[in-house]
């Protein structure tokens, strides 16, 4: 599993492989990192991850709360079935500011977006 | 001879046949008359000269048979029937004489006569006097003999220059022979010393040869090898420039003297021990109360020695009040039987509780046996003390006595108060806890119904029911094996034919059950069944549980979670499993995943 955040020029989180209990702080570092990077919000690509778990949900919805504090958007990437229908428990997608994309372009406009 | 080797001992001389004195002077009559009447009647056949000899001869013969008074009657009666017989003129009773040869025959009488009697009885006195002597020298012996062979002892008579010794019987018996050996000398008894004791003779021989007198006591060796004592006591001869040249003296066996010393000395050291490692005291004091010999217990306990008893009135220090001790001296000489518990001062200034008994000794010595009684003293006293409180409390408690019937009295009416309130209080528990069964099984009702019936809250034997024999299982010990156990499940489930578009779900439902397991208990254990039909996943764990009145918020409300986390793992179970079975209590938590290996995605 890795955890990548990257400026192009959007910040992005990018996730590769499972995302579960064991390994949920890096997952949560990462995304902390990506909030200070970027107050007003950021990208979470998830189109790599084959596995994520009610913690790596919960770790997403922390973030998510912090750039809702600056009016921000977090714009998740999801390429796994799987993965939107656990998103879907939770009902990410409905919340105000997160947005959810099939491809990691939608989400930077819908990043740019939020900025402007 | 005394110390002749095998010379025999006379055992006595029968006495000596002597006649009365008095017997000696008809004899010197009739030996006077017999040797005239022979003279006479001979004369005229046999003219004899020197008529005087034949009475110089009977008067010899009076003189050494009879002694000075029969002799002196024979010279006296001889020289008037010499004279009346043979000197002329014939037939005249005192003694006369014609011519100067007759006077000459008369003087020669006389003279004769009185000489040969003088010596005769000077013979006779010392011939009496050897006799004398010799007996005494036999009763001498004799009484030697006696006392040697009363003793028990052995002689023996050394001649130093020739190492030779001439012994009696009992000498070699002692040394261990039987049989009198043919040898004997200093060189040949000292082969039959103990080596270690044969120093001690030549001291001895040493010392002997300055001082004359030998004396040693010794071991020897038997010929049987058994050793025994011996004492040798003797004297030394000298010749005449001083050299010793002879030792006489005698031997005794000493074995059962010695056996008896070592045993008396024996008995005496185990008294010496006995006296001073009892526990008890003992005193020995003389009828003056003036000299005291203590114990060791009596030292060591009360601190007196025999040097501050010899010092000074030792009755003062131990009993210093005046009239005590004067009871005590009186009780001392008294020696009445029994024991008398005394105060006695010790040498620091404490009183200690004696129990004394007295016991007369011989002489005018008594011994005192003493038994230190203070601890007994002591128990006494404080029986008495413990006594006299039971006494008090006795009266105290028929004091109270009274009290307490009272106070039973109200005690019976506040139990029985008590006893109603714990009865009323035992009912409302019983209430609570039926209120709260009905509440559980409300909310058990609730949550099936709310989950369409696909959450079902129940016992631990239920879902063992219906699980049965596992065909897989894993241990959780850690998050790192969340995802051994799913990929494992997930590779089981592909094996079995849950459908493969449904797989990640399922994944996700077996990740959540497990996921459950490490956050609330740490551990957990994992196990895969198959039914008719479905496959069942049971993670177990040892955690908290899930309070009953909880179960509605856990199941229910969206993000809830007793661990403060998000709340959404039974939320994914409910929603990716066919069926979810939960048991829990304080014990631990059992859910039960059942997943229908023929069912469709679910979208």
């Amino acid at each position: 599993m890795s955890f990548q955040v990257t400026e192009d020029p959007q910040v992005a989180v990018h996730a590769e492989g499972e995302i579960d209990l064991s390994n949920v702080g890096e997952f949560a570092l990462a995304l902390d990192e990506a909030v200070r990077k970027s107050p007003k919000g950021f990208i979470v690509d998830l189109s790599d991850t084959t596995y994520i778990d009610s913690a790596g949900v919960q770790a997403i919805l922390v973030a998510y709360g912090k750039v809702r504090n600056n009016n921000g958007r977090i714009a998740l990437v999801l390429g796994n079935e799987n993965i939107r229908l656990v998103l879907g428990v939770a009902n990410l997608h409905v919340l105000p500011g997160m947005s959810v994309s099939e491809d990691v372009d939608s989400a930077r406009r819908a990043v740019a977006s939020e900025a402007e | 001879m005394l110390f002749g080797s095998t010379a025999a001992v006379d055992h006595g001389r029968p006495p000596s046949r002597q006649l009365p004195a008095w017997v000696g002077y008809p004899v010197a009559v009739a030996l006077e008359v017999v040797v005239t009447a022979i003279l006479l009647l001979i004369q005229p056949y046999l003219p004899l000269g020197g008529y005087p000899v034949y009475y110089f001869l009977t008067t010899m013969v009076v003189a050494y048979y009879f002694g000075a008074g029969p002799a002196i009657l024979a010279i006296v009666l001889g020289l008037f029937v010499y004279d009346y017989f043979f000197v002329p003129p014939l037939r005249t009773v005192f003694p006369s004489a014609e011519t100067p040869v007759a006077w000459a025959g008369v003087v020669a009488y006389i003279v004769g006569t009185i000489t040969v009697a003088v010596a005769t009885v000077l013979i006779r006195r010392s011939k009496h006097r050897a006799e004398r002597t010799a007996d005494r020298l036999r009763d001498s012996e004799e009484r030697v003999r006696v006392a040697v062979e009363a003793a028990d002892l052995g002689t023996w008579d050394l001649d130093l220059v020739n190492d030779v010794a001439v012994r009696s019987p009992r000498h070699d018996e002692i040394w261990g022979y039987s049989e009198p050996q043919p040898e004997w000398g200093l060189e040949i008894a000292m082969q039959n010393v103990l080596p270690e004791d044969r120093p001690l003779i030549r001291e001895a021989y040493e010392r002997g040869i300055e001082t004359g007198v030998l004396s040693h006591e010794n071991r020897i060796v038997w010929p049987d090898g058994s050793i025994h004592w011996i004492a040798a006591n003797g004297r030394f001869q000298y010749d005449s420039e001083g050299r010793p040249v002879r030792v006489v003296g005698v031997v005794a066996d000493i074995t059962e003297r010695k056996k008896a010393e070592e045993a008396v000395l024996s008995q005496a050291e185990l008294l010496l021990a006995i006296i001073d490692n009892i526990p008890v005291y003992i005193v020995i004091w003389d009828g003056q109360l003036k000299q005291f010999q203590f114990n060791e217990a009596f030292r060591r306990d009360m601190g007196w020695t025999e040097a501050d008893a010899a010092e000074g009135d030792f009755m003062e220090k131990v009993y210093p009040d005046p009239e005590y001790r004067r009871q005590v001296e009186e009780y001392m000489q008294s020696l009445q039987p029994g024991f008398r518990d005394l105060k006695t001062t010790t040498r620091d200034g404490r009183e200690v509780d004696v129990a004394w008994a007295n016991v007369q000794l011989t002489g005018d010595r008594s011994i005192g046996i003493g038994i230190n009684i203070s601890d007994r003293k002591k128990a006494e006293e404080e029986r008495a003390a413990r006594a006299r409180e039971v006494q008090d409390a006795n009266e105290q408690l028929a004091a109270s006595n009274e009290e307490l019937a009272v106070t039973n009295e109200e005690l019976e009416v506040t139990t029985e108060e008590l006893r109603q309130e714990v009865e009323e209080r035992n009912k409302t528990e019983a209430a609570l806890r039926e209120e709260q069964a009905h509440k559980l099984d409300f909310y058990r009702r609730t949550i099936e119904a709310a989950t369409d019936g696909k959450l079902i809250v129940t016992e631990r034997p239920e879902i063992e029911k219906l699980t049965g024999p596992p065909i897989a299982s894993w241990e959780v010990l850690d998050s790192g094996d969340l995802k051994t156990v799913r990929h494992g499940f997930e590779a089981t489930a592909r094996s079995v034919g849950i459908d493969q578009s449904r797989l990640g779900q399922v994944v996700v439902a077996v990740g959540e059950a497990v996921t459950n397991a490490v956050k609330h208990a740490r551990t957990g254990e994992a196990s895969l069944h198959r039914t008719d039909g479905s496959l069942m996943l049971t993670v177990s764990d040892r955690g908290p549980g899930i309070p009953a009145l909880a179960l509605p918020d856990v199941a229910l409300r969206p993000r809830f979670s007793t661990a403060g986390t998000l709340g959404m793992g039974y939320k994914m179970m409910i929603r990716f499993a066919d069926r979810v079975y939960l048991a829990t209590d304080d014990e631990g938590t059992v859910v039960a995943l059942e997943f229908h290996i023929s069912d469709q995605v679910r979208s």
